[in-house]
């Protein structure tokens, strides 16, 4: 009896061991792998094993996203695109995957086109992650109190030296405004439908009446969390609860 | 006088109790004392007072009625330069049930001493029962009384509600009218709050309608408002009263006898009155029932009503990969809106996509009805012939107290083999899909990212991380530590007197260390002027006036006023003394006292250090 226990305890830590001998690099680089040769349902658990351990980047979001599009999960694939984007904003790769899984979706929500201007004026907000703006709010930051250790020595050249701080200044704030909401976005809770179909319900009970249903695919907001249902939201005045495992928070 | 007190009670339709003390009186009085449940009464409270602002008076919670203010009217009278004010604020009561009740006491407060009137009794009658009068106002009557007539002899308006079911399943259409009945003129437009229907979809059916209708030998104007009703859920569920407000002409006015009311009695002048009625009728209770159990089939979604499926294509020979269109079409009378896609059967090869629905509605006959058309994209992937379907669509007939299950279809579609050349993009465009989305569905995705990136936790953002932020502080604090030391330059560059004091301290020490040096050769005359110059400069710097004119009397009077400790400033003006004899007069100084002068020098300045 005893030996046995000890032969589980050893066979345990061997079985978690190999796991945990790995280095995250190595477990990107075996999923990757798996996803050359087609065995997408084995690069999806090892890409989710990263995601497990907390050892993250665009890259991984993106890899798994494509796998479960090769699986035809869309609405998992749209849930890892999305995330992958929060953290590499410019990258086109994973913008023509993500407009190609939106694609195949069912529900189709409106989602309102921006206009060029406004496209031309949010270009840092859209092509730049959080860490790439907090690094631009910093150095214009470092730049301001710079030229302001300056200006104390140089008494003769304040003057111009304040025009160019004042300058500095309205790009930090219009900066730092982008860094704060782009924070905001981070911390709002935007989910997508993950399973087939699911009927939004007036209520979080299978009694309540069906509002109207969703497949898989659909982005959407949580406005509230019950126990085992969501109260979600999407673009129009569309309310309405749903079984909380139906969707994947982003 | 205060010790009289009147109290009166009269019981003729009017009860009134009269309080009369000193400058002000308050009185309450209601037109009639017995009424039925579907007559109101008016309440005035008069309060009468040689002051010009009246307060308010309270009105306590009225059980049994429902209170509605119908405004105030003051009167001012000056006689003999006597000012004499006559407030009476009007309300109208709704009684909500029968049975006897009690109104009041109404109070007022003024100058610290509360007057009161009342308490009146009234008698609420069952319904029918009032008293044959004057033109009355009536509200309600019972759902589906269709003998209302007979029981309103002579009411010149009158609303009502009812529905045309009192039992009905989930989602089933109530129809809820609103009737107004008026055979007199309004003053103005009627105010109508709509009755609450909490747990229900509602769908208002315009037009209102209008007609002409005989109830008991009168004519009345009825005006119709109905509302399509659809129970969310089963239970029994209220539907609240409704209420409206209008103002009809003040006939008792118009018709009063009195000769002096000279402005009222012109029937068209700028004074006439509306008088204001309110209406409200009976809440109605409407059971939900649940949809059976028994028999509900599988694809089952919860739509009720009568419906039609039906099912077309635009074409049926296409290329492979090419869309066609395919169009479910749902039409029937129930809740339009509710109606959910039925389900396309899967199949291999062909891929089926939803590109949107659209609904029309129509109201005719006050009955919801209409259309909902589900669209969907069909792309078959290969050459060959396909059969979509059949389409199952399935509904509860209330009617029939059923579930009807239907089938459409199948619909045969053919695809044959693509030419090389992809043909040129289709001008046709299905609904809900953008021509885009139709070409990236041929498209594959993007290839994996290989390079082995670096990972790090999802969380890790800069402005979390702690030496950052410590990277990013410390350059304002260098800014501070600058700006401080350039400020202090400045000053000791421009203000002569802050740049002495703060030489003073390092000039004294310097001195005083030259003394100490003297010290050691014994020279006692030349000791004690060197500590004399070291302390008077000290001083001096440090009060900013010149060297020269320091004399202990000015060094006194100006320590203090720096707020000096007197023992400090008698301590200096002993060292001074000492340092005096030791150069004018012949004393003899061994090396232990100038120790000590020293010692009580250093000790001095360090003193005075502290104070300035």
């Amino acid at each position: 009896m005893k030996k046995f226990t000890l032969l589980l305890i050893f066979s345990f830590f061997i079985s978690t061991g190999v796991v945990f001998a790995q280095s995250p690099e190595e477990i990107y680089r075996k999923a990757n792998i798996n996803y050359e040769n087609e065995d997408y349902e084995k690069a999806v658990s090892l890409y989710e094993m990263l995601l497990k351990i907390d050892r993250v980047g665009p890259e991984v979001f993106y890899n798994l996203g494509n796998s479960y599009f090769k699986l035809k999960k869309i609405g998992r694939a749209i849930v890892n695109y999305r995330r992958a984007l929060r953290l590499a904003p410019g990258d086109r790769d994973i913008s023509h995957n993500l407009k190609l899984a939106r694609a195949m979706t069912v529900d189709k929500i409106e989602r309102p086109e921006k206009g060029f201007l406004v496209k031309a004026l949010l270009l840092p907000y859209d092509s730049m992650n959080i860490d790439q703006l907090t690094i631009f709010v910093s150095m214009a930051y470092l730049c301001i109190v710079t030229l302001l250790i300056v200006s104390i020595f140089f008494a003769a050249r304040r003057r111009g030296l304040f025009y160019a701080v004042g300058t500095l200044a309205a790009i930090l704030i219009v900066f730092f405004i982008f860094l704060a909401s782009k924070i905001r976005a981070k911390n709002s809770k935007e989910a997508v439908v993950v399973v087939d179909s699911v009927d939004a319900r007036s209520g979080p009970k299978e009694d309540y009446l069906l509002q109207f249903t969703l497949h898989e695919g659909s982005e959407i907001r949580i406005v509230e969390d019950a126990q085992d249902w969501r109260e979600i939201d999407l673009s129009k005045d569309l309310r309405g609860w749903i079984p909380k495992d139906s969707v994947e928070a982003i | 006088m205060k010790k009289v007190l009147v109290f009166s009670v009269a019981v003729f339709l009017f009860v009134s109790g009269v309080c009369l003390a000193g400058e002000i009186s308050i009185s309450a009085s209601v037109d009639k004392q017995e009424i039925a449940l579907d007559e109101q009464l008016v309440l005035t409270i008069i309060v009468n007072g040689d002051v010009s602002n009246i307060p308010q008076p309270g009105i306590p919670a009225m059980n049994g009625f429902t209170a509605y203010s119908s405004g105030r009217s003051q009167n001012i009278s000056i006689i003999n330069g006597h000012v004499t004010s006559t407030v009476s604020f009007n309300y109208i009561l709704v009684p909500n049930d029968e049975g006897d009740y009690t109104l009041g006491p109404f109070t007022i407060e003024y100058n610290g001493k509360t007057y009161s009137a009342g308490p009146i009794d009234v008698k609420v009658m069952p319904r029918g029962t009032a008293a044959a009068q004057a033109p009355s106002y009536s509200s309600p009557s019972q759902p589906q009384d269709h003998q209302r007539g007979s029981q309103k002899p002579g009411k010149e308006l009158f609303i009502e509600t009812y529905v045309d079911k009192l039992r009905a399943y989930v989602n089933e259409q109530v129809t809820l009218t609103f009737a107004f009945y008026q055979s007199v003129d309004l003053f103005q437009n009627p105010v109508y709050n709509p009755p609450s229907t909490t747990g229900f979809w509602t769908e208002d059916m315009p037009p209102q309608k209008k007609y002409y209708k005989v109830v008991n030998e009168a004519r009345y104007l009825v005006t119709e408002i109905k509302t399509a009703l659809f129970a969310t859920s089963p239970g029994e569920f209220i539907i609240g009263s409704a209420r409206l407000e209008a103002s009809v002409e003040d006939l008792e006015r118009v018709f009063s006898r009195n000769p002096f009311d000279i402005f009222d009695r012109v029937p068209f002048s700028m004074f006439r009155k509306g008088k204001p009625v309110i209406l409200t009728t009976e809440p109605i209770r409407v059971e939900i029932l649940p949809l059976p159990e028994e028999g509900k089939p599988q694809d089952f979604k919860g739509d009720v009503g009568n419906y039609d499926i039906t099912v077309e294509t635009d074409k049926n020979n296409v290329e492979e990969n090419q869309p066609i269109s395919l169009k479910i079409k749902i039409s029937g009378k129930g809740n339009i809106k509710t109606i959910s896609s039925p389900h396309v059967p899967e199949m291999d090869d062909v891929k089926v996509h939803d590109s949107g629905s659209s609904e029309n509605i129509s109201k005719a006959d006050y009955i919801v009805q209409g259309e909902k058309a589900f669209e969907k994209v069909v792309i078959p992937k290969r050459p060959g012939s396909f059969t979509i379907g059949p389409i199952g669509y399935s509904y509860f007939d209330p009617a029939a107290k059923k579930y009807v299950e239907k089938n459409v279809g199948p619909v045969e579609v053919m695809a044959i083999k693509s030419k090389e050349q992809p043909a040129p993009e289709q001008a046709v465009l299905f609904p809900g899909l953008t021509k885009e989305e139709v070409r990236l569905l041929k498209k594959d995705i993007a290839y994996i990212k290989t390079s082995v990136p670096r990972l790090r936790p999802r969380d890790a953002f800069l402005y979390k991380n702690k030496i950052f932020i410590a990277f990013n502080i410390f350059p304002l604090l260098l800014l501070i530590l600058f700006y401080i030391s350039e400020v202090h330059k400045e000053r000791l560059r421009t203000d002569i007197g802050y740049a002495r004091s703060r030489r003073a301290r390092g000039m004294a020490a310097k001195r005083l260390k030259a003394a100490k040096g003297i010290m050691l050769k014994h020279d006692v005359k030349a000791f004690y002027a060197e500590i004399n110059r070291a302390v008077i400069e000290y001083v001096a710097d440090k009060l900013n006036i010149p060297h020269a004119s320091i004399t202990k009397d000015i060094l006194e009077i100006r320590l203090e006023e720096k707020g000096c400790s007197r023992e400090n400033i008698e301590r200096l003006k002993e060292l001074f003394d000492i340092c005096d004899m030791a150069r004018f007069a012949s004393g003899k100084f061994d090396r232990e006292d100038m120790q000590r002068s020293l010692g009580e020098a250093s000790e001095v300045i360090t003193e005075l250090e502290k104070r300035a």
